[in-house]
């Protein structure tokens, strides 16, 4: 197949409608708030971009036309495909019904200049194309395919050389550049459809000669899950990163990271992570900025608008050679390269420990457009407010073991409320009640704290003994970490 | 509530107050303590190394040259001979020869160089890498002295040379030479040792970086060894410039001139002086050539692992191509004077004997040219050392954490050193071709001695191939590379003085290599050597798949 043939049938099927709807195609930048499907989304523009869509404008309708067609291909610049950039989204489906109805439907009537559809027609299948784009001019097809490629029986389609064509002139030249990938990837590596468990980690043994580091440590990661990943100094969490990334080998257990193993397929893996170091450094000569793009670029993709955007947030100068910078810019770097690389699991070890606390929100916010994304986490942490806010599940590891996992609420519920409670009579019996501790006088209180499930049976308790004031302290996070984390192990298995 | 401090107290923390000189050296004895104990083990290495070849040297020339007869033979061929004299000093005393004469002329210079290197080395390791890393931060928050830092490493320096000193002299005394000698001796590399201890830690203030103070100690003791050698070779006045020329006026063993100390004492009390001042003026951490701004983007060639180890070796690719372009053109200048004062002295052929039949300034360039192929080796391993080095600084996470293969992340790091010592190699060569052309006008040498620069790349690629090995297998032990290179050093410098039986000496790869243009080439070494490194690069891979990193 030729890119000729391809445009022909276009033509025939409806390209003519192409050429006119690019004459009149123009984005409306006074589009108000759509909806599309059941989301109502505003549209956002910038004052000094008027011409571009929201990013979640264009996300909306991309993953509305992925819904309803039938995807074989989305042919997509970035194949981050649902984060969508300046370029052209291509998503090419199956569908039998004409063009115009296709186009209605599947993005809403309003969409209308922002995105067309033609039908075209090889193989006896009626095939459509949706194209999402930001608006002045859409074409459907890349310029180049060589000649000996067939797509329906290569795996990998080819990868055309980047250009950004100028939108608004160009009718024939400045055909967009898309990397591929051929319809038996996009359905497999499609972050909305892959693999329900990214990480699995059963039975994951490591000594370091007489050092054993991990001891049968679990671990699961879903997707799109942040999952926090805790626990006291030397417990063993760098060495699972490490294993996780293919850098150390594992004595005994398995470990599967997103639907393969990280010491033999390592490679494939790295294209779909990125990831954080606990303790970063960097090469002294080269400048903050040469060093996210060298990480971008050995990643396979440079988004330049998200990357400076990223720097911009994290207020990093990007010239100042890495010698020059503090701790916590030496951080930025490395969270830069990783966030502005749009991978679908994130392997994060620390990475605020030396950021200021304005950084850490911009950090925080960062992480949930990931999220929202469909980006899966691990997240490896100390702060505390930091995995509150982020994490959806916590595995708690000490001295190589799981300890906990769970979500925040279930590992709340074992923690402890702390009850002052001053009674007309004197309370006694409390010692002898199931889950009380600490027990201990106060003039005139008693106060100790009691395990959240035996919680209604000490209330129970102290009723008839006529409750003048009762005070608790809900649960914190930190306490619950600080029991866990410690040598008193006792306590912590009720 | 005030605190009422009793006397003793009060007194302590007075002391503890104090301004003044003696504060600024508060803590000394702490860190010296610390950085004795820090390189113990390196200085046993250089201690026993150098009194070791001492020891063999000794040896052998006592073998060598026992008869009155033999001493007045070695004298004959080496007077005046100045292609030697470049090697080995102005040969005091052997107009006269006595055995410690020999001795000076065949060890001296060498024994300066080794001790002038431990010294920079020593210095730089507890100045400037200290102050890059943390650590030196952690100790100077604590109450240590402004200066204690930098007097520590230079004790440490005097300790670790004063040791050595002792113990050369000791095995000479111990062979019989006379005591005068032995002493003057000793104390000369002393002072040697002691001028590029405090040049170093001069250095130390004004370069930016541990590697940028390294080169510049490096630059200054090559051009101590030229303006030695070129002193030396003419009338001597260019030589009391240099400290080696200073170690080597102190004739010892044969009429020594005791005075001639107070130079280097007086030399190195300057310029630490020197090193004092600056230091007051510069931040701690900084050097005083202050950092350029980098770019904001890469640039298009730094997007995969070789593009990254091109930036990174790039730097000393040129640095050491132009250094050994320059020493290149230095013995080709020589060159050309050596088959002039050759051909009045027929002995010399013996010298040369096996060699083969070849004609003296032949055989003259290929040992130059073998000498600095040496010396490249420096280049050779240290880059191969960075590859562990990124791995130790946690650098190599970052990029095996991306797609990239382990293989891909070594291979491109072992190309970039192979092209650049080739490059490095083959500068050297033709500039040692144009200076002997430049006074012969035989221009075909110029050819000629890049053909035998670059035949020595295979050799620098087993040698490359070891050290990869080295680091692929046992990381740990990665710096025992040094200790191969200074094996092989040994090996083809001291070789034949040492009367190493043959199968030791086809140890150094370099013994297999045709010395051209003294002998004629032969292509089967060259594949033998190519072959070698091949499979040293195949079992280094190998190890390195199946390892942890870090």
């Amino acid at each position: 197949m030729t890119i000729e043939s391809t445009r022909e049938d276009m033509v025939s099927a409806g390209l003519g409608e192409f050429d006119q709807m690019s004459d009149d195609v123009r984005l409306d930048p006074r589009v108000g708030p759509l909806q599309v499907g059941s989301r109502v989304v505003t549209e956002g523009t910038t004052a000094e971009q008027p011409n571009r869509p929201s990013r979640e404008f264009r996300t909306v309708c991309v993953n509305e036309a992925l819904r309803r067609l039938e995807p074989l291909s989305v042919i997509d610049p970035t194949p981050d495909h649902d984060r969508v950039s300046r370029d052209l989204v291509t998503v090419v489906g199956r569908h039998d019904r004409d063009a115009r109805s296709v186009r209605h439907e599947a993005l809403g009537e309003d969409a209308g200049d922002l995105a067309s559809c033609a039908m075209s027609r090889f193989d006896d299948n009626q095939y459509v194309c949706a194209i999402i784009g930001h608006g002045a001019m859409v074409h459907p097809c890349a310029r180049e395919w060589p000649e000996s490629f067939d797509p329906s029986t290569e795996d990998e389609w080819p990868l055309s050389e980047r250009r950004r064509p100028d939108w608004v002139e160009t009718s024939d030249e400045g055909f967009p550049q898309m990397t591929t990938r051929s319809p038996a990837l996009a359905r497999t590596t499609d972050v909305a459809d892959g693999p329900e468990t990214v990480i699995s980690i059963a039975h994951l043994v490591k000594t370091f000669g007489p050092t054993t580091a991990l001891d049968q440590l679990d671990l699961q990661v879903e997707r799109g899950e942040v999952h926090g990943f805790l626990g006291p100094n030397g417990a063993g969490k760098t060495v699972t990163i490490r294993i996780l990334l293919g850098l150390l080998r594992a004595d005994r257990g398995s470990v599967t990271v997103l639907g393969g193993d990280p010491w033999t397929d390592g490679v494939e893996l790295h294209r779909r992570l990125a990831y954080v170091p606990g303790d970063v450094s960097l090469w002294p000569n080269l400048s903050g900025g040469e060093i996210i793009d060298f990480l971008l670029r050995l990643r396979g993709r440079v988004d330049r608008h998200r990357r400076d955007e990223l720097i911009e947030r994290f207020e990093l100068d990007p010239r100042k050679k890495s010698r020059t910078y503090s701790k916590g810019n030496r951080q930025k770097v490395a969270l830069v390269a990783a966030l502005a690389s749009g991978v679908e699991l994130l392997i994060l070890d620390e990475p605020t420990s030396g950021l200021d606390p304005l950084m850490e929100s911009v950090f925080q916010k960062t992480i949930g457009e990931a999220v929202e994304r469909g980006v899966t986490v691990l997240l490896s942490s100390h702060i505390l407010a930091e995995v509150e806010t982020l994490c959806d599940r916590v595995t708690i590891i000490r001295e190589g073991r799981a300890v906990r996992h769970g979500t925040l609420a279930e590992l709340r519920a074992v923690t402890r409320t702390t009850v002052t409670v001053a009674t007309d009579e004197p309370p006694v019996g409390l010692e002898g009640l199931k889950g009380v501790y600490a027990l201990r006088q106060l003039d005139g209180h008693v106060q100790f704290e009691v395990d959240g499930d035996e919680l209604d049976a000490v209330v129970r308790h102290l009723a008839p003994l006529g409750v003048r004031s009762l005070v608790s302290h809900p649960p914190t996070l930190e306490d619950l970490f600080l029991r866990l984390y410690s040598q008193d192990s006792t306590e912590v298995t009720r | 509530m005030t605190v009422v401090l009793d006397a003793p107290q009060a007194q302590q923390i007075d002391a503890v107050h104090r301004t003044g000189p003696a504060s600024s050296f508060v803590g000394l004895r702490h860190l010296l303590r610390l950085a004795l104990r820090r390189d113990r083990l390196r200085v046993v290495l250089w201690v026993t190394g150098l009194v070791g070849v001492v020891v063999a040297t000794v040896e052998s020339i006592t073998g060598l040259y026992s008869t009155p007869a033999q001493l007045e033979q070695y004298a004959r061929i080496v007077r005046g001979n100045t292609a030697l004299t470049v090697q080995a000093g102005p040969g005091y005393g052997l107009d006269d020869p006595t055995l410690g004469a020999v001795m000076m002329n065949e060890l001296a210079v060498w024994m300066v160089i080794a001790v002038a290197l431990m010294n920079i080395f020593v210095v730089v390791r507890h100045t400037r890498t200290e102050e890059t890393t943390e650590n030196a931060e952690l100790t100077r928050a604590a109450p240590v002295g402004r200066y204690a830092g930098t007097a520590a490493a230079l004790l440490c320096a005097l300790i670790s040379t004063v040791t050595v000193a002792t113990g050369v002299a000791l095995v000479l005394a111990m062979s019989g030479l006379p005591g005068a000698g032995t002493m003057a001796f000793a104390m000369s590399l002393v002072g040697a040792g002691s001028v590029f201890a405090s040049l170093t830690a001069v250095m130390s203030q004004i370069a930016a970086t541990p590697r940028s103070a390294l080169a510049l100690g490096g630059v200054a003791l090559v051009a101590s060894f030229v303006a030695r050698a070129v002193g030396d070779i003419g009338d001597g006045r260019l030589s009391w410039s240099s400290p080696i020329g200073w170690a080597q006026a102190i004739r010892a063993f044969a009429d020594e001139r005791w005075w001639v100390l107070v130079i280097p004492v007086g030399t190195s009390a300057l310029l630490i002086l020197a090193a004092v001042a600056l230091q007051a003026h510069r931040d701690f951490g900084a050097g005083i050539l202050t950092q350029r701004a980098g770019r904001p983007t890469a640039p298009p060639t730094l997007g995969s692992p070789l593009g990254l180890s091109v930036r990174l070796q790039r730097a000393s690719i040129v640095a050491w191509s132009v250094g050994l372009g320059l020493m290149g053109f230095f013995y080709g200048v020589v060159g050309e004077q050596a088959e002039s004062i050759f051909e009045e002295n027929p002995e010399l052929e013996s010298y040369f004997a096996h060699l083969g039949d070849a004609s003296i300034t032949d055989a003259f360039l290929a040992t130059s040219v073998l000498m600095m192929a040496l010396l490249a080796m420096g280049l050779t391993v240290s880059s191969v050392l960075r590859l562990r080095n990124e791995e130790v600084g946690f650098r190599a996470d970052l990029v095996l954490a991306t797609p990239t293969s382990r293989s891909n992340w070594w291979s491109s790091h072992l190309a970039v050193t192979s092209v650049g010592m080739t490059v490095a190699l083959a500068s050297m060569g033709a500039a040692t071709g144009i200076g002997f052309a430049a006074l012969t006008g035989e221009e075909a040498r110029i050819a000629q001695l890049s053909a035998a620069a670059l035949l020595m790349v295979p050799a620098q690629l087993v040698v490359t191939g070891i050290v990869f090995c080295v680091v692929a297998w046992w990381p740990r032990w990665s710096m025992l590379a040094w200790g191969v290179v200074a094996a092989i050093v040994v090996v083809d410098l001291f070789g034949t003085l040492l009367e190493l039986p043959q199968w030791v000496m086809n140890v150094s790869p370099f013994q297999h290599v045709p010395a051209v243009p003294a002998v004629s080439f032969q292509a089967a070494p060259i594949v033998i050597l190519l072959a070698c490194s091949a499979v040293l690069a195949a079992v280094g891979a190998i190890g390195l798949r199946r390892r942890d990193i870090g």
